[in-house]
């Protein structure tokens, strides 16, 4: 008897070894996907996450020298120039935002750089005080109150009465104000300054980051942090594309309590730049580049060796197929989504859904084929 | 030296231990008529059990506790939340401020403690059954079969002679031998039905989700390789499930127990190490310990050679008596006997219940794993990997008006993650909608839900008709969900 109870345990083992054997993975399929995960890891980091950090610095310090350069001569070009570099380092600053996983080290600066809606009445307070404008007036203040929001607002709106882009002759006109040239110029350093930290912590010579994410492949019960960050961040972008981007402007997710709750084109993105659609693709351009890694290892092959479908085809190109689906729906809208808001609305409930159905495959599908729990909280870009 | 009653049919074999203690252990030599049971559950037996069993059970539950605090996940888990979901019936207990959850946990510390020292410990138990259950009871999302088996094996206890040994400053007394028992039978019953419930072809054929779950543990060092061989899946899967239907009858067999615990050691300290579920493996791990009988602690304890533990080795500091009086017979009698009668009546019925519970799933059409109708209570332990989103859809009809819902607005992550895998829970996350647009003057919408779940690494579907106006149907606590899609997840 006391042999007994060992022995039909092993007896049970030997049992499944041989009915494995006999069907299921094999070994050759298993080491592979050990390898694919750390060629994952390594690839989205030197491949992905580093460079487009790297790539927002540089728009961040292009997007400073314009805006320097409007304070110091506002004219209609020097305008245009600050206008298409802020459109270009917000579209970076998108595109990272899958990828952006919470800095271990400088987890806040995100909120730092992109919170959005600007506090446009409390920007304007600013602008009234008698204190020297600097990095470091900007950086006593809130999240909302600075950052590419607050930049959008000064660079294509004359005043918080503003419903949509303003004239270039209006918003000359309000950059005559010294305060507010000083604040533009200090919020646009303060930018560049924290995009700069963020590329210097996850830079291998730096904080390197990008090493802490590789090597959370083998940190024991935590080995699977960064897989599990990469689902997370993807689920959270995708919650935020579908209900904040699309269903809150549209009218179609709101809360009870809200006044209103009619369609309202300026609870776009950006309702003053009024690049809210290209933004939004520039997201998807982020997700993109996690599940394909720009070509090489990404998690599409990862959940290839898991043998991971969905609706018969493997999960990283249906996954894909969404992402896609998700563009074409937006694309579809008209030249911006500001104009879309009030005239097409069939079309936003048709985009609300596809990103609905992109929503579903990151958040349920990928997640439990990964063994990933969802466990975000927080509201990163949406504060309204 | 007490003796079985005589008349009957029963031959006990005592186990002389050398010390004057008599082993539990009987093997019945005849057939066992009714009279023969009688005798064997009211057999007077060694305490000493109880009582070890009673100071672990308390230190461990106050650990526990302290852990809760350390980790402060009172206020994240019951206290924060706008909301909160109710098991049925208990809708009406009370929400804690911090400061108060905070009171309850220290006393659950400090009741878990007293109940281990033994002094009052019908009342230091009462007050951290009380306590504890108070605290579950704050939000179903929390459910755990942990802190089930905690309450309900509290309640259990709550009828046992659990200070009869070990107490400081009184003398041990013997106690019938179904008190023990008892403990035993609840102990092995999570354990066979943590089996039942493996029986599933999910488990037994996908070897899911232990696939999922080894895949996404297979760069732990040391063991990462291990757990990435490919047959590996198969072989836990079919390994727990037979450890789970057997470990308790072999725990029983007084040979292979402590074989057997090793095993049920390994088993819990693995789980503990791959998958990350609190404190439930030191939980089993001492619940366990009960089936060991007191001349086998008293081996072990005479080997220790500590003088700590003189007062356990042979019992003769505190001689095994009747209440403390050794003059006294330990055969109950007049209103004793009536009280342990009616203690043994509260504890049939409570391990019937413990019985029955379990099995009530068989009664609901489709996959429990699927629609988790009598999934609860029924010690469903890590058998399913579920994950889920709601997306709840609002009209009033008075206006057309149409609204979505965005559950994270007011759910925590923890509770969206629970409620968008549950029906019971999506109904009543349902109502609550309902309530909110009341609040602005919404006097009658109708919520929808659209749910898609994945379980166990199938494609996505709908757990739930979308169809249905959740505001217009009631909670089906017993009889099967209608708006549930079943059938083959």
């Amino acid at each position: 008897m006391r042999w007994t109870f060992p022995l039909v345990l092993l007896l049970s083992f030997g049992l499944t070894v041989g009915l494995v054997a006999c069907d299921g993975d094999t070994q050759a399929a298993v080491d592979d996907r050990a390898a694919v995960r750390t060629a994952m890891l390594a690839d989205l980091a030197n491949n992905v996450i580093g460079p487009a950090h790297t790539q927002f610095a540089a728009e961040a310090a292009a997007l400073q020298t314009a805006v320097d350069a409007f304070v110091a001569g506002p004219n209609a070009t020097t305008l245009a120039a600050a206008q298409s570099a802020w459109v270009e380092a917000a579209t970076q600053w998108e595109r990272l935002s899958a990828l952006n996983l919470p800095s271990i080290q400088f987890g806040l600066y995100h909120n730092r750089i992109s919170i959005w809606p600007t506090d446009v009445f409390e920007v304007e307070q600013l602008l009234t005080t008698d204190d020297a404008i600097d990095v470091a007036f900007v950086n006593r203040q809130g999240s909302n109150k600075r950052g590419l929001p607050v930049l959008e607002y000064l660079l294509f709106a004359d005043g918080m009465e503003a419903q949509g882009r303003a004239s270039d002759d209006a918003i000359l006109a309000a950059m005559q104000s010294a305060n507010r040239q000083a604040y533009a110029s200090a919020v646009a350093a303060d930018v560049v300054a924290k995009a700069n930290d963020l590329a210097e912590v996850w830079s291998r010579d730096g904080g390197d980051e990008l090493g802490m994410f590789e090597a959370a492949d083998s940190e024991g019960r935590n080995l699977q942090s960064s897989v599990s960050r990469i689902v997370n961040e993807m689920a959270m972008v995708t919650e935020d594309l579908r209900y904040v981007l699309l269903g809150r402007p549209f009218g179609i997710a709101r809360n009870p309590e809200e006044p209103g709750g009619a369609p309202d084109a300026m609870r776009v993105q950006t309702p003053y730049a009024q690049v809210s659609k290209q933004l939004f693709e520039a997201n998807l351009d982020g997700l993109r580049a996690l599940v394909t890694a720009n070509g090489s290892t990404g998690l599409d092959d990862y959940l290839d060796t898991l043998d991971a479908t969905f609706g018969g085809q493997p999960l990283g190109t249906a996954l894909l197929a969404e992402i896609d689906a998700a563009e074409i729906a937006v694309d579809q809208l008209g030249s911006t989504l500001f104009d879309a808001i009030g005239t097409n609305p069939t079309g936003g409930q048709a985009a609300h859904d596809a990103a609905g159905d992109l929503l579903r495959i990151v958040k349920v599908d990928l997640a439990n084929q990964l063994g990933v729990s969802i466990t975000f909280s927080d509201n990163d870009g949406d504060s309204g | 030296m007490s003796m079985p009653g005589s008349g009957t049919e029963l031959q006990t074999a005592l186990r002389p231990t050398g010390d004057g203690a008599v082993s539990a252990v009987a093997s019945v030599r005849s057939p066992l008529t009714a009279n023969a049971l009688r005798e064997r559950l009211i057999k007077p037996s060694d305490p000493l059990v109880l009582g070890l069993f009673r100071i672990a059970f308390g230190v461990v539950m106050a650990l526990s506790a302290l852990r809760f605090l350390w980790l402060d996940w009172g206020a994240a888990l019951y206290v924060e939340p706008v909301t909160r979901f109710a098991y049925p019936g208990f809708g009406w207990v009370p929400r804690p401020s911090a400061a108060v959850l905070d009171a309850v946990l220290w006393t659950q510390v400090a009741a878990a403690l007293g109940f281990a020292v033994g002094r009052g410990a019908k009342a230091w138990l009462a007050l951290f059954v009380v306590s504890f259950t108070y605290v579950e009871l704050l939000d179903a999302t929390t459910y755990l079969n942990h802190y089930y088996f905690v309450s309900a094996l509290g309640l259990l206890m709550l009828l046992l002679p659990m200070n009869a040994a070990l107490v400081p400053g009184r003398a041990s007394w013997r106690v019938p031998a179904w008190t023990l028992g008892a403990l035993r039978v609840h102990v092995g019953l999570v354990y066979f039905f943590a089996g039942v419930a493996k029986l599933h072809p999910d488990w037994l054929i996908d070897a899911q989700p232990l696939r999922i779950w080894l895949a996404a543990r297979g760069g732990m060092p040391v063991i990462g390789p291990v757990l990435d061989l490919a047959w590996m899946p198969w072989a836990m899967s079919w390994a727990g499930a037979v450890f789970d239907l057997s470990v308790a009858f072999f725990l029983w067999n007084r040979r292979a127990r402590p074989w057997a615990y090793a095993v049920a050691f390994a088993f819990h300290a693995a789980t503990y190490v791959l998958f990350n579920i609190g404190v439930f493996p030191f939980v089993m791990m001492v619940a366990a310990l009960v089936f060991f009988e007191a001349d086998q602690w008293r081996w072990l304890f005479a080997r220790l050679r500590s003088p700590r533990l003189t007062h356990l080795n042979g019992g003769q500091a505190v001689p095994l008596t009747n209440e403390g009086d050794s003059s006294k017979s330990v055969a109950p009698t007049g209103a004793e006997a009536m009280r342990t009668g009616g203690a043994f009546a509260l504890v049939a019925v409570l391990l019937t219940l413990q019985l029955v519970v379990p099995l009530r799933h068989w009664l609901y059409p489709g996959d429990r794993f699927w629609t988790e109708e009598g999934y609860r209570f029924a010690w469903h332990v890590m058998v399913a990997s579920k994950t889920g989103h709601a997306t709840f859809l609002v009209r009033d009809p008075a206006t057309d008006r149409r609204w979505t819902i965005l559950p994270s607005d007011d759910l925590t992550a923890f509770q969206e993650k629970e409620m968008a895998v549950q029906p019971d829970f999506i109904w009543q996350y349902a109502q609550h909608v309902e309530r909110r647009f009341q609040a602005v003057g919404y006097d009658d919408v109708e919520v929808r839900a659209e749910v898609y779940v994945n379980l166990n690494g199938r494609d996505s579907r709908l757990l739930i008709d979308p169809d249905v106006d959740l505001t217009a149907v009631g909670r089906h606590v017993v009889t099967p969900t209608p708006w549930i899609y079943r059938g083959d997840p």
